[in-house]
């Protein structure tokens, strides 16, 4: 079921970790060619006005002449990379801008999760030492240490915060950024129920003040890139938890069509290894993987019907019947 | 949601009546006067709080067993209504008055729901409230009751001096250390110094989109309300008077039975009580009352 050195290791890592929404894919191998441009254009009828800007802009964003789902997967320090895309962000392309806001919230998170110790810096040394207390992979840890370092030695506030570079990258119609202010919209919303029971969470700052739950969503899924469709299925998870409902199959279904269409579900990825405790790297399918996660998760969630709403979910993006996709909100106004 | 109960009517003896007649004008004034006074710490609930459980599972239900019980217990008061059935508590608001001279029967005016802070409910659709007696009953109890998670931290302060990350590390190594490998929506976190002293305790609830838990409540070893960084939320006790008690299952792995009790006059307690798989847990705490 798992290989020895992931199991619990990895939940922890997971829990610990923020931003596999914004997956890091690590030292792999590149996943298939990117669907997004030729879909958006075909399917641009269908799309109402606000949304035709979006998607215009969305393929602008696709002729950028770097290929990020190839070249991101490549880098072993996020550091040197996210200094090659800061300029592109600036310059407005919208992949670098989301990319960038994704190194910037994962490396943020993992520096202040390893490489500190009661709100002060630690070395590589106690930072491993620590995690050895805590059972964490210290190989894991190691490769964090590799990707983020840089980050914690030099200033970067005045880079822009990653809520920036996605709301920017939001703004080019650049999905899976669109996909992942969504799921900040809702986590807030989800906060503010607690807000309204007597609890005092920290709400912060509004996310994207007048967006369009719905619309975000429906940019992320008509572009078919499958990092969007996957952050569709943790919005999915999100609208799961809020409604404290134990059914799964929507999150899964979701998860498994961006498998399907090029998201990696398999392998050493750094999402697989960290947020997703109960995928084996070692499957050779990424459906595999996934059924794994679902079936150790037990409760009454079934494969054959994730398999089956994800065909339906497939078929409706082929054929562009963006209103059979669920994704209209029935219990979540503003953000 | 609000129900008007106008034709609802209980008799009452003379003496009885009188009393409860002044018990009720004294309750609305004191009602009026927490309120006034919620305004600055934005707890509505103080002042007069009823606790009851039902087998409820729609909003309807919830005030529908408010209204009832108020037509016996005959004070303007908001009820905690926590489902047996559920992991579910409401917060209904009754308001009634006697009526009629020779034999004044007392009538319920109007229930309806509310949030903590004493907003009315009506707007939402039903999901929506739902999610807030969800969420309602989590802060209730302390804990989730389809899956009560406590971890207990000793020796290392509260929560209020530690980043998120640190608290995610703290309850990751609990994960491991008990071979979880699916996070539960929500943990409470129970500290304690290093002779064992209790220091309150805080609930974090899961994002499953960052895989990171996040803070919601926080409470003393008093169970007086805390924020995320330990300092004291506003006075939750003015003045009122709170009884009642709620008694159920829970629903889920790890759940067995829960207590909730509520007594008192100008503090009133509740007490917590817990036994699970994940140990017992039995938790003071100061309710709105």
């Amino acid at each position: 079921m798992k290989t020895p050195w992931i199991g619990s290791a990895a939940v922890l890592l997971g829990v610990l970790l923020m931003g596999w929404r914004y997956s890091s894919h690590g030292q792999q191998p590149p996943p298939p060619p990117p669907h997004a441009a030729i879909p958006v254009a075909q399917s641009a009828s269908f799309v109402p006005q606000p949304e035709k800007r979006m998607v215009a802009r969305a393929a602008v964003a696709a002729s950028s002449p770097h290929d990020y789902r190839k070249e991101f997967p490549a880098q072993q320090d996020y550091w040197a990379y996210a200094q090659q895309l800061l300029p592109r962000a600036r310059a407005g392309d919208a992949d670098a801008q989301f990319y960038l806001g994704k190194i910037l919230s994962f490396c943020g998170s993992v520096n202040r999760g390893f490489f500190e110790h009661q709100r002060q810096k630690i070395t590589l040394d106690e930072a491993l030492q620590l995690a050895a207390e805590r059972y964490f992979s210290l190989e894991q840890v190691q490769t964090l240490y590799t990707r983020c370092h840089g980050f914690q030695t030099e200033d970067v506030s005045s880079w822009g915060s990653e809520r920036e570079w996605f709301n920017k990258a939001t703004d080019a119609g650049q999905p899976a950024a669109s996909a992942s202010i969504a799921a900040d919209i809702l986590w807030r919303q989800y906060l503010e129920t607690y807000q309204k029971a007597g609890g005092h969470p920290e709400l912060g700052p509004p996310v994207r003040p007048g967006a369009d739950l719905d619309a975000l969503l429906l940019t992320a899924a008509r572009s078919l890139d499958p990092e969007a469709l996957y952050m569709i299925g943790k919005v999915k998870a999100l609208q799961q938890q809020m409604a404290h409902s134990k059914d799964a199959t929507e999150e899964y279904a979701w998860t498994l069509v961006a498998c399907q269409r090029g998201f990696p579900c398999n392998g050493n990825f750094d999402w697989i290894t960290t947020g997703c405790p109960n995928c084996n790297p070692d499957n050779p399918t990424p459906e595999n993987s996934l059924m794994a996660d679902l079936t150790n998760r037990g409760g009454n969630n079934n494969w054959a019907a994730v398999q089956q709403r994800a065909q339906q979910i497939n078929a409706s993006l082929e054929a562009g019947r963006w209103d059979e996709l669920g994704l209209n909100s029935t219990q979540v106004a503003g953000n | 949601m609000e129900s008007q109960r106008s034709g609802s009517r209980v008799p009452s003896t003379t003496k009885v009546r009188r009393l409860r007649g002044a018990v009720a004008r004294l309750s609305a004034l004191t009602m009026g006067l927490v309120l006034w006074c919620a305004a600055d710490n934005s707890y509505a609930l103080n002042g007069g709080i009823r606790v009851i459980s039902c087998q409820c599972q729609t909003p309807t239900d919830f005030v529908n067993n408010a209204t009832s019980d108020n037509l016996q217990y005959q004070l303007n008061v908001t009820y905690t209504v926590v489902s047996t059935v559920t992991a579910e508590t409401a917060y209904v608001r009754v308001s009634g008055r006697f009526r009629g001279t020779t034999e004044p029967v007392w009538v319920v005016g109007s229930a309806t729901l509310i949030d903590a802070s004493g907003n009315s409910l009506a707007s939402y659709t039903a999901p929506d409230q739902e999610a807030i007696f969800y969420a309602s009953d989590q802060l209730l109890f302390g804990v989730d009751r389809g899956l009560p998670v406590v971890v207990t931290v000793t020796g290392a302060g509260n929560w209020g001096t530690k980043t998120d990350e640190e608290i995610n590390s703290l309850i990751a190594a609990w994960f491991t250390q008990n071979h979880i490998t699916n996070p539960p929506s929500t943990v409470t976190l129970i500290f304690r110094d290093g002779s064992g002293n209790d220091l309150g305790g805080a609930k974090f609830s899961y994002n499953s989109t960052t895989h990171k838990y996040g803070f919601v409540e926080g409470f003393d070893a008093q169970g007086k309300p805390l924020d995320r960084h330990g300092n004291p939320l506003g006075s939750i006790n003015t003045s009122g008077h709170g009884t009642g008690d709620a008694h159920g299952n829970g629903f889920g792995p790890g759940a067995t039975t829960f207590e909730w009790q509520l007594t008192g006059h100008d503090v009133c307690t509740g007490v917590v009580t817990i036994s699970g798989d994940w140990g017992d847990m039995v938790s003071q705490k100061t309710a709105p009352c």
